[in-house]
């Protein structure tokens, strides 16, 4: 917490509040293991700062030998967690998680005037409540206000944020690069997870992206199709449902709107695995990986592969003394000593290197602002990978040496002496501005230089198919 | 008159010997008997046979053509005809043929006729006018049949053709409902769609499957394969389109159900809430 995000923002002109209330949305969270990203993110939030606040949001914890993650629901002078649940906890941030949030608090019941569903599954009976709502308490939500402004947070002025909380008068913000996608909130409504999904052939959650769903006055649906900042139709947080209830949008970065989704993931960098893991940071939906210190630093993608063939685009930040490249993720080496065991990179001096040891000098080095293509063949038998800086190749096609790896993944890594270093990734969904966007034969992706013919983005519709 | 008695008479000259002259009457005085080949009679005008009785032997064993119309007087006999049934194709289950002909009289017998030579009576008949009556027929082996009527005055026709055919209608394999749920825009073959009969054609008799408005997909008329280029065209939300397709036989049986096919859509978007 503490750097800027985006996030949306918006006050109703009347009081529609009631005893009902349903949030179903998916997120891709992130930055939830590294050690010093502990605490709580706020993502669905209601507040007048002074004296009511309900948030739907994720709280990252741990301690020596334990680090979780968990959603959660809060009112004024509550809070709902699932508890240490299997369905209760969420570490991986490779993966979308669709969590409902239903409340209606007319049950009779305590226990029944809350529920939430992780993937379609109720966490039932859940601990570390510290009350139930009142039987018939109003939500916090969809209250009136009079001033969206963060500096403006007062007792009856109601600020809705998405990725955001006023606390007080300055704005705590979210998931520090996570993603939303198809948010529903259901105004004086409480529906199952059962609305919003379903479980596939093959017990997977999958979205359902027409729920038939009542958004009641003041109520919205956010698909995050568009761009603009502005709260109109056009902006990043239009109200599709109907109410034309248009959140306004801060601190918009590059390309918010993207195709990763539930139904299309994406990989990402893996905050999960990194090396070593106290230091190194990743950011703007985990596709910044950044060392901070000159011990260097590691990091690899969410998803790694055992055959076909991939493309990805890395674009070195300003200050680079790093190599990019793929390695084997296959056993913990990667988590233990970074890309030393397996892998092929290219480093900012212009060497092609295998396990840290160059093998292909005096070719062409790259510093800010280059963008380097990766091509990761796992169809060889060896596992190969190319590289091409601003769209020529660099050297030749090398091989992997040691083995063809168990799961090829993408990674960057600093040098020890290179101080704070970043890369930009582009897995199709570029947080840089590009001059062109060049699909895979899939038209998944956007790229700015043409994907190597028989290439693909790395994202599950082609897995399924390559992969 | 002289009486000239002689035995023999015979040509003066030339050829030819002439007996009296017009007017005349030449009399062969009964009992006697004229003798000699017939076919030395090559003149004789049998106009003038003004009576007596021809032998039976006298006749070729094949009489001359005769037009009916010379044949007068004889018995008064009408028989129906048959000009047209309804329908024309039935199934094996009893089912009711209006016969459309002429002078048929209450109630004619009414046979079915394989083309084996099977002679089914009709279970009924029903008697309307002299040119409709109504047969009802429990017919269990497919084919075609010729119809036959036979008045009861023992006047009968049977058809000129086959006119009926029994033939099962087309019957559908594949159950009603929920075909599938398909993603939008998505192309290639959705299902397919099978009935039992003699060479079914599929067709939609509504317009919301092969509507590019609607689901926007294709049904191939022989295969019942429904396949598209783009599911739900250019829509953009899940829906379930209902349709109602028809089998139809080579006897132009129809049969009808009722089917639906539901799209879904990705979630095609979502937000990526950076730290610019």
């Amino acid at each position: 917490m503490g750097t800027t995000e985006t996030f949306c923002k918006k006050v109703f002109g009347s009081d529609a509040s009631g005893t009902k209330l349903t949030i179903s949305a998916w997120f891709k969270i992130s930055d939830s293991m590294a050690n010093n990203r502990r605490g709580e993110r706020y993502i669905i939030t209601s507040t007048d700062a002074a004296t009511a606040t309900s948030t739907l949001g994720y709280e990252i914890y741990h301690n020596t030998n334990s680090r979780k993650t968990r959603f959660y629901w809060s009112e004024t002078g509550m809070y709902f967690f699932p508890g240490d649940t299997s369905v209760g906890m969420q570490m991986d941030a490779s993966g979308w998680y669709h969590v409902v949030l239903k409340r209606d608090s007319t049950q009779g019941t305590d226990t029944e005037r809350l529920k939430m569903y992780i993937n379609g599954v109720s966490v039932g009976q859940l601990n570390n409540i510290s009350t139930w709502p009142a039987q018939d308490s109003t939500t916090q939500f969809f209250k009136s206000g009079t001033n969206a402004s963060n500096n403006s947070a007062s007792a009856g002025n109601y600020i809705h944020n998405v990725n955001a909380y006023y606390s007080g008068y300055s704005t705590t913000y979210g998931m520090e690069g996570g993603y939303i996608a198809d948010l529903h909130v259901c105004n004086g409504y409480a529906y199952d997870a059962s609305s919003f999904g379903s479980f596939d052939a093959n017990g997977i959650w999958t979205a359902n992206s027409s729920p038939s769903v009542s958004y009641g006055t003041n109520g919205w649906r956010m698909k995050f199709n568009e761009t603009g900042a502005s709260a109109d139709a056009n902006g990043f947080g239009a109200d599709s449902s109907g109410n034309g209830n248009h959140f306004a949008t801060d601190n918009l970065g590059t390309n918010p709107s993207v195709t990763d989704t539930p139904d299309n993931n994406f990989a990402t960098m893996n905050p999960n695995s990194i090396f070593p893991s106290t230091v190194p940071i990743i950011r703007d939906g985990n596709l910044q990986s950044k060392s901070e210190s000159t011990s260097g630093a590691a990091f690899c993608s969410t998803i790694g592969v055992q055959a076909g063939k991939w493309y990805v685009e890395a674009k070195i930040g300003s200050s680079a003394t790093l190599e990019v490249g793929a390695v084997d993720i296959g056993t913990e080496a990667f988590v233990k000593s970074g890309t030393a065991t397996n892998s092929v990179g290219y480093d900012y001096g212009g060497n092609i290197r295998v396990n840290n040891s160059n093998v292909q000098t005096s070719l062409a080095t790259y510093t800010g602002g280059d963008i380097i293509g990766i091509c990761l063949d796992m169809d060889t038998a060896t596992g190969t990978v190319t590289f091409y800086k601003n769209g020529s190749i660099v050297g030749s096609a090398q091989n992997f040496t040691t083995r063809k790896p168990l799961f090829a993944a993408f990674y960057m890594q600093s040098h020890t002496s290179g101080g704070s270093q970043f890369v930009d990734w582009n897995f199709g969904n570029p947080t840089f501005t590009i001059s062109s966007s060049n699909s895979d034969a899939n038209g998944y992706g956007s790229f700015e230089y043409a994907v190597l013919s028989g290439h693909y983005a790395l994202c599950t519709k082609n897995l399924a198919t390559y992969g | 008159m002289s009486e000239v008695k002689v035995n023999t008479i015979k040509k003066y000259t030339g050829s030819t010997i002439t007996i009296g002259e017009s007017g005349d009457t030449i009399t062969i005085t009964a009992g006697a008997t004229l003798s000699g080949s017939g076919a030395s009679l090559t003149a004789l005008n049998a106009t003038q046979l003004g009576s007596g009785t021809v032998p039976d032997a006298r006749f070729p064993a094949t009489l001359p053509a005769v037009s009916g119309a010379n044949l007068t007087n004889l018995p008064a006999e009408t028989k129906p005809t048959i000009s047209s049934i309804l329908p024309t194709v039935i199934e094996n289950t009893a089912a009711d043929v209006v016969i459309t002909g002429t002078n048929f009289i209450s109630v004619p017998y009414v046979d079915a006729i394989s083309s084996t030579g099977a002679i089914t009576p009709a279970n009924s008949v029903t008697f309307t006018s002299a040119t409709s009556i109504t047969a009802n027929f429990t017919l269990p082996v497919d084919g075609s049949y010729y119809i036959r009527v036979e008045n009861n005055d023992g006047n009968a026709v049977r058809s000129s053709s086959a006119l009926l055919t029994v033939s099962d209608a087309p019957a559908w394999t594949t159950g009603a409902g929920s075909l599938g749920t398909i993603a939008g825009n998505f192309s290639g073959t959705v299902a397919t769609v099978a009935a039992t009969g003699d060479t079914v054609v599929y067709s939609e008799t509504t317009s919301v499957l092969t509507n590019a408005g609607q689901a926007n997909c294709t049904l191939n008329s022989s295969t019942g394969v429904i396949t598209t280029s783009d599911f739900g065209g250019s829509g953009t939300s899940a829906t379930t389109y209902s349709f109602t397709l028809r089998a139809t036989d080579a006897q132009g049986q129809t049969s009808d159900r009722n089917f639906t096919l539901t799209s879904v859509y990705d979630i095609a978007s979502a937000g990526r809430f950076d730290n610019p």
